[in-house]
């Protein structure tokens, strides 16, 4: 059995001096290796790994929760949602799948990036 | 002086090397090295506030708000909604538990029985997916293969599913992604057929030819690597896209590097997963031992290094910096994958019915009177609380968007129980992920170094 592991910041003793703290580095942003996975979870904004024009939502794992931002067009087929006319332009990062998707909701259609998951 | 005090979120304080720590909050995509004098501060402002930082910590504070690591902001987390329902747009089918090799390490100890998968079962499930993709709007569905056994040893309903596959894309107007796991022990027929009609398949080949043939013996006992190497020549010759899939034993973890050069000068492969192998299945006969944590983390350091050299993604499951998940695998919820009985398992490595952990992982079965699978929704409710979030043991860790709690099967054969009492694997993803993080801070402080 494994110790279970606490990195939080643990409350310190008031003995010990806080002489001279420094910061070495710092490393965020775009330095920073981007998500990969269940990125739709985040900002529909600049969706981490994912830059379908215009860019709406990023469904990976296989849920999606589309954005609807774009003009309402006819209501599509169940089995058949309207081809994305944005063919490139999506990256997952540490993933071979990614394509750009598009998606209807009421009439709706939005495109986004469509990660699949590693296993 | 900041008055307000920070959001602390996930914000992890993780001892580095002599007096320097680590402040990662890895939802933020932020870190930043300091000093012991500098950890105390934050690790004294987080837990009493702002008010116990002195005139000598404010500064620090205040570039620490500025680069977004205290900032108080929300975070969010990679989690599930709470209203996730359980739609499958993938499945993996597992066709056979046959195969042709008798890898010493092989988790499922393959070859030991001989199911094949009926074709209304394969069948089914692709219905199943297919149908889901229409229902959620999704432009593809996804089928892949692995084992259990070798799937292409079942090549005749591997083939099949392939074809329904395809006819089901072009009936629905959906795309079809095609993916399989193999030991590339394949005939010319095969090759061609997976070249021309999957999207790309994941090879096991631990190395240059006497690892291979050593570690992944045929079931005559003769080596495998020829066979292997034809297969990739003739992948490489068309432009088919695999990746190489290397496990690492006690015996092989020293030549790590070795494997990376050499499946690089051989097969020019662009991916290159390394896995420690895991004490199981067959392991316990022919004695094969997992690497010691220390010799991998220092192995695949060199491995990785040399990827990078010669521009070979060399990736181990364990550690992944670059991914933020809150389940290691599709086990905790919505992994798909058929057994040949016609079992449904979110796991890959739980592969038998009368596997104590099948209670866990196995939610479902084919259902022959009705055609269809049927789940049992239970089940497929308690797999979905084992993501990250709702491991307790995993609630404090740096690592725990990363690893999201190690594979659950091997977690799971450890404690014997659905409990998470941590990985044997910890030390190592923690050891390697801390390992990743250094390089970044290391790589941002160079040029500063430089200028002095």
């Amino acid at each position: 059995m494994q110790d279970k592991p606490n990195d939080r910041p643990q409350a310190q003793d008031t003995g010990q001096a806080d002489v001279d703290p420094k910061l070495y580095a710092v490393v965020n942003g775009e330095k920073f290796p981007r998500p990969a996975l269940e990125t739709m979870f985040a900002e529909p904004e600049g969706v981490a790994g994912c830059s379908c024009n215009p860019v709406v939502y990023c469904a990976c794992n296989k849920v999606r929760t589309p954005v609807e931002i774009t003009t309402p067009t006819p209501t599509p087929t169940p089995t058949a949602p309207p081809r994305s006319t944005f063919s490139g332009g999506c990256s997952c990062v540490g993933h071979t799948s990614c394509s750009c998707e598009g998606n209807s909701s009421g009439g709706v259609v939005t495109y986004g990036c469509q990660c699949a998951p590693v296993h | 002086m900041p008055s307000q005090p920070a959001t602390p979120g996930d914000l992890f304080v993780v001892k580095s090397r002599e007096d320097r720590y680590v402040l990662y909050a890895p939802l933020r995509r932020t870190v930043a090295a300091v000093n012991g004098a500098a950890a105390r501060v934050v690790s004294r402002y987080v837990t009493e506030g702002p008010a116990s930082v002195g005139p000598a910590g404010a500064p620090l504070i205040e570039a620490l708000e500025a680069q977004g690591l205290l900032a108080a902001q929300t975070e969010q987390a990679p989690v599930f909604p709470a209203d996730y329902a359980f739609n499958p747009i993938e499945v993996t089918l597992f066709p056979t538990s046959r195969c042709n090799l008798r890898c010493r390490y092989c988790y499922a100890d393959a070859g030991r029985r001989s199911i094949e998968m009926p074709w209304e079962v394969a069948r089914a499930a692709i219905d199943l997916v297919v149908t889901n993709a229409g229902r959620l709007g999704s432009r593809k569905f996804t089928v892949g293969f692995h084992g259990g056994g070798e799937p292409t040893m079942a090549w005749g309903l591997m083939r099949q599913a392939a074809e329904y596959a395809h006819q089901r894309s072009e009936e629905t107007g959906l795309d079809v992604e095609l993916f399989s796991a193999t030991n590339g022990l394949l005939n010319k027929e095969q090759r061609e057929y997976i070249a021309a009609r999957f999207s790309s398949v994941t090879v096991s080949l631990d190395g240059p030819p006497d690892v291979q043939n050593f570690n992944r013996p045929t079931a005559s006992g003769a080596g495998s690597f020829e066979g292997v190497r034809q297969t990739l020549e003739y992948f490489n010759e068309v432009r088919f896209p695999f990746w190489i899939r290397a496990t690492v034993t006690a015996s092989t973890v020293h030549r790590m590097e070795e494997a990376v050069e050499y499946l690089h000068a051989q097969f020019a492969v662009g991916e290159l997963h390394m896995e420690p192998a895991w004490q199981c299945g067959r392991c316990a006969t022919t004695g094969e031992e997992a690497p010691a944590h220390q010799d991998f983390a220092r192995n695949f350091g060199r491995a990785r290094a040399a990827g990078r050299r010669l521009g070979v993604n060399v990736r181990y499951s364990g550690s992944r910096l670059d991914v933020l998940t809150s389940k290691f695998c599709a086990a905790p919820g919505d992994g798909f994958s058929v057994l040949p009985e016609g079992v449904a398992t979110s796991c890959f490595e739980v592969t038998e019915p009368d596997d104590p952990r099948a209670a866990i992982f196995h939610y479902g079965r084919f259902d022959p009177q009705t055609g269809g699978f049927a789940f049992d929704d239970e089940r497929v409710r308690a797999l979905r609380g084992l993501s990250v979030e709702h491991l307790p043991f995993c609630g404090d860790c740096f690592c725990k968007w990363h690893c999201a709690g190690d594979c659950l099967a091997k977690v799971f054969g450890d404690s014997g129980s659905a409990e998470h009492r941590g990985s044997r694997r910890c030390e190592l993803n923690r050891a390697l992920t801390l390992g990743a993080i250094e390089e970044l801070l290391d790589a941002a402080e160079q040029p500063r170094e430089g200028r002095n």
